[in-house]
């Protein structure tokens, strides 16, 4: 199944892109870590050290912006230490879906980000990049790619090619395939209007020819054609690299499906590991991580579970069901909290200095 | 493993049901597929019932014993049913080959896509924290305090029991296994339109319903994940599937079948119960009149119990919520814009209502949600109006019909507020989109099968 999928992903669609047409590419220009990073500025204190430019990285994110108008590729070499994840977008852009993003590995990468495919891309967009999680980043290298000879050309391509970005609202829409980014039409209306050519060339052809039925035949082949392109657009551009083989053990999954939030799979693993399933246990996390909350007491079920609220007597669990006070907790599960954990409960693992479970003294 | 188990028991135990009812469809692998839907409706209404209107508590002897009853019955009973196939031989195979080599190709591949994702959960497409998948836990846990019996109205007795029974079976808690029930959902219609139209001679038809249905890329993300929406479509699209075979007098069954379904429908989200109504109105109408007498009324027999399991559960406001919500919304009047309890919109009620238009026809056509579905469909139902008497699809047109009537009246009287933020609007037109689908390939295999002049 890997072997496939691999094959799939590496082999069939690349081939099947490139055959569609690549277009000119200009040459990938390298930046020295020094020259990036007089070109680059960040909303955290950066350093250059021997290895490269230093980004320390905190949960509420790390912002980088680099000043390179028109680049429309970054390849980034990076060396990284923690859970992180890194979202790239442009600084013109709404920041809107469909969001792009990559999951660092630990240790010593190379990242390339098509910014083409990033919302709100212009030749005049400067890349930006957020950082979020624990830990620190070196930017050891990085390449840029200029602006193509026929920029809208190239963008139009890249969006056509672009998969699903899979985000937290991608359950209530996807991202619309957009054709043609100067005038706005979708790439089903452009299909619709095709299909309505064909409609009308095999009518006239099949009415000529004196075939039977030969409006029937002409609507019913011009259907097909319809579904059939955009099905194949559907099925090889935007569903299948999403794929992967399947992963048997919850608790592998639960460390590597948060993309959005690597270190909180991390922790959640590593909470269900630690605690029994009798355990009651209180969530700590900053008063606006709706997320934080929600995954953390909805994979320690059956263990009774609550947002553990600084003003508040009694705590809260999903859908209000789970209701104890701070006394009758057992456990603390923390993650990045605004507030101090209450008195009275000991670390018993971290995966992060600010993502780590308590256990009561 | 005990996931598979738990399939396999709630398919054998809808197997014996469907046969004991005398709907068993023609064909093994119709037959299974039917059993799976309404094995799980039958247990998750009995479990619930045991549970709100018996007090017994939800354990893994219950559950089988729930799930035994009907196969102890049908091997006591002996009373099997030779199904009718309408006169068709079968035939599994179809044509021409070229074609429909591709058309399976992309079932299947697009299948194995949805299982594969849809099992790697938690993804992205699902934040896996849903009502829907936190209930299941509840059951497991056989924790109903007040505040879960409501989110248990509001998830209905399947959603809430099926995912639960590997759990309840193993005694270790899979917090997925909400994911995995949609996934089963999507193969089992597959397998019903293919298996059903293949035992009745037409293929062609089967895997062109396929092939239609995974031709909505919202639909199938969906089916990865644990939102109820896909499930309560491919409930209703299940039931759309027996109402076509109906118009075409196949079987007088498929009424009962189609009505059956409806009712599994009406226990997998509180809202399907609005969405499956008009469905069964429309199909006792249509017996009524054909039959002079209102036989299928029985199918929709478990429907009361459901109710007496709600009002058990939480009392009678809580257990119908939308009769106050359309009151509220009526009690606004014309220049009112969306419920009482939805924050109202900054914009003028008027321009808003246009606003909510343009998006409504939006989620139709150009966002591709629904793929290249309305701009197919409304041509055909257009232009087959002559023709669609006479093939038997206009039952399941009108039905088709209602079902848009239905989303447009959500996305754009009750709830437009959810369409100018386009949080539902897309979703709401599952339903639509999957009945749309089949009574679609139902055209166009007609079409192509049509003698020539």
């Amino acid at each position: 199944m890997q072997v496939l999928l691999a094959a799939l992903r590496y082999a069939v669609l690349p081939a099947l892109l490139i055959a569609c047409g690549a277009g000119e590419r200009p040459a990938q220009v390298e930046l020295a870590p020094a020259v990036l990073a007089e070109r680059l500025s960040s909303s955290e204190p950066i350093s250059l050290g021997p290895d490269g430019i230093e980004l320390p990285v905190v949960h509420e994110m790390t912002m980088v912006r680099i000043e390179a108008a028109g680049t429309t590729e970054l390849e980034l070499h990076l060396a990284v230490d923690g859970s992180i994840l890194l979202s790239y977008f442009v600084d013109n852009g709404s920041g809107a879906p469909p969001w792009r993003y990559v999951r660092l590995r630990q240790g010593q990468s190379l990242v390339r980000l098509d910014l083409l495919v990033t919302e709100g891309w212009t030749p005049a967009s400067r890349p930006a990049l957020r950082f979020e999680g624990s830990g620190r980043v070196t930017l050891r290298a990085a390449r840029l790619r200029g602006l193509p000879a026929d920029p809208i050309a190239a963008l139009d391509r890249a969006r056509l090619r672009a998969p699903e970005s899979v985000g937290h609202t991608t359950i209530n829409a996807l991202s619309p395939v957009i054709a043609r980014a100067t005038t706005g039409t979708h790439l089903v209306t452009l299909l619709a209007m095709l299909a309505l050519g064909a409609f009308v060339v095999l009518a006239l052809g099949l009415t000529l020819g004196k075939r039977p039925r030969a409006i029937e035949r002409a609507a019913l082949s011009a259907a097909l054609l319809f579904v059939f392109s955009w099905n194949a657009h559907f099925l090889l551009v935007r569903f299948l690299p999403l794929v992967r083989a399947p992963t048997l053990s919850t608790e592998t999954r639960l460390r590597r499906g948060f993309v959005f939030e690597p270190e909180l799979g991390e922790l959640t693993a590593l909470a269900r590991a630690a605690l029994p399933p009798t355990a009651r246990v209180g969530v700590l996390v900053p008063a606006d991580d709706w997320f934080g909350a929600q995954v953390l007491c909805f994979n320690l079920a059956p263990r009774k579970c609550v947002r553990v609220n600084a003003n508040e007597a009694e705590h809260q669990g999903l859908g209000g069901v789970d209701r104890l006070t701070t006394a009758e907790l057992d456990a603390l599960v923390v993650f990045h909290p605004a507030i101090a954990p209450p008195p009275g409960f000991d670390p018993v693992v971290a995966a992060s200095a600010q993502s780590l479970v308590l256990v009561r003294k | 493993m005990t996931f598979l188990l738990s399939v396999a028991l709630l398919c054998g135990c809808g197997v014996a049901l469907v046969d004991l009812l005398g709907l068993r469809p023609p064909g093994r692998v119709g037959a299974v597929a039917l059993g799976w839907f309404v094995g799980a409706a039958y247990f998750g209404l009995i479990c619930a019932a045991l549970r709100f209107l018996g007090g017994v508590p939800h354990r893994a002897p219950a559950a089988l014993a729930v799930l035994a009853v009907p196969m102890i019955a049908w091997i006591a009973t002996r009373r099997r049913r030779t199904p009718s196939s309408n006169g068709a031989a079968e035939r599994w195979w179809p044509r021409p080959t070229w074609l429909f080599a591709l058309l399976a190709a992309y079932v299947l591949v697009t299948t194995v896509a949805v299982a594969l994702h849809g099992f790697n959960t938690p993804t992205n497409t699902d934040d896996g924290l849903r009502v829907r998948a936190f209930v299941p836990i509840l059951a497991y846990a056989d924790a109903w305090s007040d505040a879960a019996r409501a989110l248990f109205v509001m998830t209905g007795p399947v959603s809430t029991f099926v995912p639960a029974l590997s759990s309840v079976l193993s005694g270790t808690l899979d917090p997925f296994a909400g994911n995995y029930v949609a996934i089963v959902d999507l193969v089992a219609l597959l397998a019903l339109v293919i298996g059903v139209s293949s035992a009745r001679g037409e293929p062609e038809r089967g895997w062109a319903s396929a092939f239609a249905v995974l031709s909505l890329p919202l639909f199938v993300y969906h089916c990865t994940t644990t939102y109820a929406d896909a499930a309560v479509a491919i409930h209703i699209g299940a039931a759309v599937f027996f109402l076509i075979e109906l118009g075409a007098g196949k079987e007088r069954a498929d009424a009962g079948r189609a009505l059956l379904l409806l009712g599994a429908a009406a226990l997998v989200k509180r809202e399907a119960e609005l969405v499956a109504a008009p469905i069964a109105l429309l199909i006792l109408v249509a017996s009524s009149l054909r039959q002079r007498r209102l036989r299928e009324v029985g199918w929709l027999a478990p429907y009361p119990l459901f109710a007496a399991v709600k009002v058990a559960a939480v009392g009678f406001v809580a257990a119908f919520p939308f009769v106050s919500l359309f009151v509220a919304r009526a009690q606004l009047g014309p220049d009112g814009f969306g419920p009482v309890p939805v924050v109202a919109s900054a914009a003028p009620a008027a321009a808003a209502q246009v606003h909510a238009s343009r998006i409504f026809l939006y989620a139709l056509f150009d966002s591709g949600n629904a793929g290249v579905l309305f701009f197919v469909l409304a041509p055909a139902a257009v232009l087959g109006m002559a023709t669609m008497r006479r093939r038997g699809l206009d039952l399941a047109l009108l039905a088709v019909t209602l079902l848009f009537v239905e989303a447009a009246v959500t996305a754009l009287w009750l709830f437009p507020q959810f369409t100018l933020n386009q949080s539902t609007v897309h979703r709401s037109l599952f339903p639509t989109s999957v009945a749309g689908a089949l009574w679609l390939a139902a055209y166009l295999s007609a079409e192509a099968r049509a003698p020539q002049r």
